[in-house]
């Protein structure tokens, strides 16, 4: 995976899994690799990766049994909030990149129809 | 908790020049620390010290709780800047050898790394290309289930993939106990494995921090950080 070195690469890892998740690639209730495993696969230091899954643990994203490992949360509710943020943040994103741009909210809403429409 | 290396006022000179001035550092178990600087920094100095091949002016070094003695590089893994395997060996050769010479080695954990790093036992040292060499000498360094790994320059002048490979060697290797110092002027490379930074030129510490707060408190990758260190020297 390619980091943004500027960016704390905790913050980056958690991203990177929650996006797992809303797409299914992680299923709900779905076992996650060990925090070596992971550390390894993401190519970063242990101390990292403890951090990307404690802070995952008290957002309940996931949740860890003792000696049995680490599952993506069922809770539907979770899931569902998961969601409305990702969305509410790319939009923003979205819509702060269009604004520095120069574009009024009206052309950014025609700008969108016209995409949807190609 | 115990640091696994900790480095009092530790001074060096060559004859009349200084090669390292008043150098303080700790590292706690469970981290990787980055050791940067330009060529001629006092690195690979700083290495050789915690290894007693020179002796240090002044200043004190604790391995583990315990100043340096007799028994010290029993508990360190050390990997040198140079190849220094004897040139008639096999790769078989040269794990008996570290076997016979290190009570850590782990002949399971050798054979694991040589398939994953896909080294072929049977080669001789002296025609390795320079990645399959640095790839054999990090398996070595890591089949030694050491305390602290001293790491100089193991990625220098190696292509990507192998790179890799080794990075994922020195990370798959840690645990909550042992440690690595890495020495490298490769910042970029090493900047996503890394927990600590120490930065050093001229024999001076510059600056030291953790890797997570350049990212939070300055916002900076280390590499930006690196670069308006040293530009303000």
């Amino acid at each position: 995976m390619n980091f943004n070195p500027t960016i704390p690469i905790y913050l980056q890892i958690m991203d990177s899994i929650k996006k797992d998740v809303l797409s299914g690639t992680l299923a709900a209730g779905e076992r996650l690799d060990s925090v070596r495993g992971l550390a390894v696969k993401f190519g970063v230091n242990l101390n990292t990766m403890q951090r990307a899954c404690s802070e995952l643990e008290r957002e309940g994203l996931i949740q860890t049994q003792r000696g049995i490992g680490s599952f993506v949360t069922q809770d539907k509710s979770i899931l569902k909030a998961l969601e409305r943020e990702m969305v509410d943040q790319k939009v923003k994103e979205f819509l702060e990149e269009m604004r520095s741009a120069g574009l009024t909210d009206k052309e950014i809403l025609t700008a969108i129809e016209k995409g949807f429409k190609k | 908790m115990n640091a696994n290396l900790n480095i009092f006022g530790l001074t060096k000179s060559f004859g009349s020049q200084l090669a390292l001035d008043d150098i303080h550092m700790e590292i706690q178990p469970g981290r990787i620390a980055g050791l940067m600087g330009p060529n001629g920094a006092g690195k690979t100095t700083i290495l050789k010290t915690i290894m007693q091949i020179y002796k240090p002016d002044a200043g004190n070094i604790i391995l583990n709780g315990i100043p340096l003695n007799h028994n010290s590089r029993q508990e360190i893994a050390y990997l040198p800047d140079h190849n220094h395997l004897f040139k008639w060996m096999r790769v078989r050769d040269a794990i008996a050898y570290y076997r016979d010479m290190f009570a850590d080695f782990d002949s399971e954990k050798s054979k694991e790394l040589c398939d994953f790093l896909k080294i072929d036992p049977q080669a001789c040292v002296r025609t390795l290309p320079s990645g399959m060499l640095e790839r054999t000498l990090i398996m070595l360094t890591f089949s030694r289930r050491a305390k602290l790994y001293l790491l100089d320059e193991p990625i220098g002048g190696i292509d990507p993939l192998a790179r890799q490979k080794i990075l994922q060697t020195i990370l798959s290797g840690m645990n909550e106990d042992n440690s690595v110092l890495l020495a490298t002027h490769l910042v970029s490379e090493v900047e996503t494995i890394l927990d600590d930074v120490f930065f050093l030129d001229k024999g001076c510490l510059l600056a030291s921090d953790s890797a997570e707060n350049i990212r939070e408190q300055r916002g900076k990758s280390i590499m930006e950080y690196y670069l308006e260190v040293f530009e303000n020297v």
